[in-house]
């Protein structure tokens, strides 16, 4: 699985023979070209995976299942985002735990897919069917494709994350500010508060005028086609102190993105961006972390 | 980082200066050009004011002199330390031309002058020019706003120009702002020039003034090709709070778009600018000072 961006695929399963069957084709195409290869999952599947890849296996890593955080602990997309190398893709394998919060998993899944779909990785979420059905249907719902026996395909029960959905506190922290956005003249009072939340939560020097940047930059974007209009848009800033400032600006979709990558000037001043767009409303997303 | 400062248009400096005053809505103009006619009032200025009559007023009806104007500015009116004259007597007296306009300025700079006033001040409302269909007018309006910093370095005068954004057209606010780049003040940014010709932007550049960020530096530009020395445009970025990546582009762009042999030398500023402008792409005519500013 080559390519830019985040492949990110359910693998629902009846067994550690069923998981190893979806996933095994992945894992050799990921192998065949260069990637960083993790299967994070228990015993019984890596003997499965260890007689299924043969002498292939020599070039996957299996760290211990307790070496992952499931989607649905804070700090998931930190670690997440520690996969990502800058000189190859990097494949990663993991369990669903059956205790696991239905919700909060929804929540971290929901965000791998709104703030890190630009790193190079590939996420493989593994469910059994028989875990609770809240979870399963959290699975369903929140991989972009599936992996099957034939490799991967569309999932038609994903449902793109909506702007509007509430952010998940338990993941980027409590809401430290929140102003209304008329336009690109409130954009000197964004920049001061965002300073504000940054310098507490723990970023320092150049790294507040970046996270202060890319802040305004998606205000800006938010704001497209709004003049004279009010833009009526809301930017709530949560910051986790000592981890991570997220930014999140909603508001009516007035105008269409610029072709290309419209965050592409956002980018070099953050961890992550992402815009969304659903229903006649936009949300601009930006992630930094400490 | 400290959270980023707002520029502080400075306009009671005691020096000779001509300045552009540029506010985003009429009201705001109002407010500050009441505080510098007060500045300038309390400071013994002889003031001259240009300004609009609506449907035939008077001056003492006017938002600065009138009834609800600074009891400053109507005491002054009554007094002689201030003058008023409507803006359709004054094109008419002027003729409209640069030659006509900068006549009419010098001659009460004379008449103060001649009657002991110390320091004369001068300020014009948004003029309202029809620069969008007349490249004429701009020739004009661009000469004689040349005339007006002669009158400055020449005499004690003070010239407050003033430009409502919502009053004007795109073009007139462009020019403007373009031949006002030596002493621009527009919210939270400003910008000067020195005798040796940098040219010092401050406070925050932003997508809500870039547009008119980008007249100044285009000004700045097409000033410096006028020089008969090096043609190279001198920055001052020292005091800049914040630039964001409109303003950052506009500002590569213009030095991209320089005819041959003219470069843009940056000076000063935070480590971050550089960042910035290597990420929007940073043309080969734009290069950092020797010198330690």
């Amino acid at each position: 699985m080559t390519g830019p961006g985040l492949v990110h695929l359910g693998l629902l399963h009846d067994g550690p023979e069923d998981l190893v069957d979806s996933a095994v084709g992945v894992v050799r195409r990921a192998l065949e070209a260069g990637d960083d290869v993790r299967l994070v999952v228990d015993r019984r599947t890596v003997r499965a995976f260890r007689e299924a890849l043969g002498d292939d296996a020599e070039g996957v890593t299996f760290p211990p299942p307790s070496s992952l955080l499931p989607p649905s602990a804070p700090g998931f997309l930190a670690t997440v985002r520690g996969w990502a190398r800058p000189d190859r893709r990097t494949t990663v394998l993991g369990q669903y735990p059956a205790t696991m919060s239905a919700p909060d998993c929804g929540f971290g899944e929901d965000a791998v897919n709104l703030v890190l779909g630009d790193l190079p990785l590939t996420l493989i979420c593994c469910c059994r069917r028989d875990l609770d059905p809240d979870l399963l249907a959290v699975a369903r719902r929140t991989h972009p494709l599936l992996a099957t026996t034939a490799g991967p395909a569309d999932n038609a029960a994903y449902r793109t994350p909506a702007p509007a959905s509430p952010t998940p506190a338990a993941l980027w922290g409590t809401v430290a500010a929140r102003l209304e956005v008329d336009g690109t003249g409130d954009l000197a009072e964004v920049r001061r508060r965002v300073a504000d939340v940054a310098g507490r939560a723990g970023l320092e020097g150049d790294a507040v005028r970046a996270a202060v940047l890319a802040v305004h930059e998606a205000a800006v974007l938010a704001c497209r086609g709004s003049d004279p209009e009010p833009a009526g848009l809301t930017l709530e800033i949560r910051a986790r102190p000592g981890s991570t400032l997220f930014s999140e600006v909603v508001g009516p979709c007035r105008a269409p993105v610029p072709d290309g990558d419209p965050l592409s000037h956002v980018r070099p001043f953050c961890s992550c961006a992402a815009l969304h767009d659903d229903a006649g409303r936009r949300a601009v997303r930006v992630l930094t972390t400490v | 980082m400290t959270a980023p400062l707002r520029a502080r248009p400075d306009l009671d400096v005691p020096a000779s200066r001509h300045t552009l005053n540029v506010a985003d809505a009429v009201d705001q103009g109002r407010r500050g050009t009441a505080s510098w006619v007060e500045r300038e009032l309390a400071h013994g200025s002889k003031v001259f004011y240009k300004g609009w009559l609506p449907d035939g007023r008077r001056p003492d009806q006017h938002w600065l002199t009138g009834p609800a104007g600074p009891r400053g500015a109507r005491d002054a009116l009554v007094s002689g330390q201030m003058e008023f004259l409507d803006i359709p007597t004054a094109i008419e007296r002027s003729g409209g031309t640069a030659d006509g306009v900068i006549g009419l300025y010098r001659g009460e700079v004379e008449r103060a002058l001649d009657d002991q006033w110390p320091t004369i001040a001068m300020t014009q409302e948004s003029p309202e020019l029809p620069m969008a269909d007349n490249p004429a007018l701009v020739s004009e309006y661009v000469t004689w706003e040349a005339g007006f910093d002669a009158l400055a370095q020449r005499w004690p005068v003070r010239l407050l120009c003033q430009l409502s954004v919502p009053l004007e057209s795109e073009t007139s606010v462009w020019e403007t702002v373009a031949v006002h780049h030596r002493d621009v003040v527009d919210g939270f940014w400003s910008a000067t020039a020195d005798d040796a010709g940098i040219w010092s932007p401050r406070g925050d550049l932003d997508a809500h003034v870039a547009r008119r960020f980008g007249a100044a530096v285009h000004g700045a530009l097409r000033a410096a090709r006028r020089r008969d020395e090096c043609t190279d445009l001198h920055v001052d970025l020292s005091a800049i709070d914040f630039m964001d990546v409109a303003c950052a582009q506009i500002l590569m762009l213009a030095a991209r778009s320089a005819p041959d042999g003219q470069q843009m030398v940056l000076h000063g500023g935070p480590r971050f600018l550089r960042r910035l402008f290597d990420a929007v792409g940073r043309p080969v005519s734009v290069r950092e000072s020797e010198d330690a500013r």
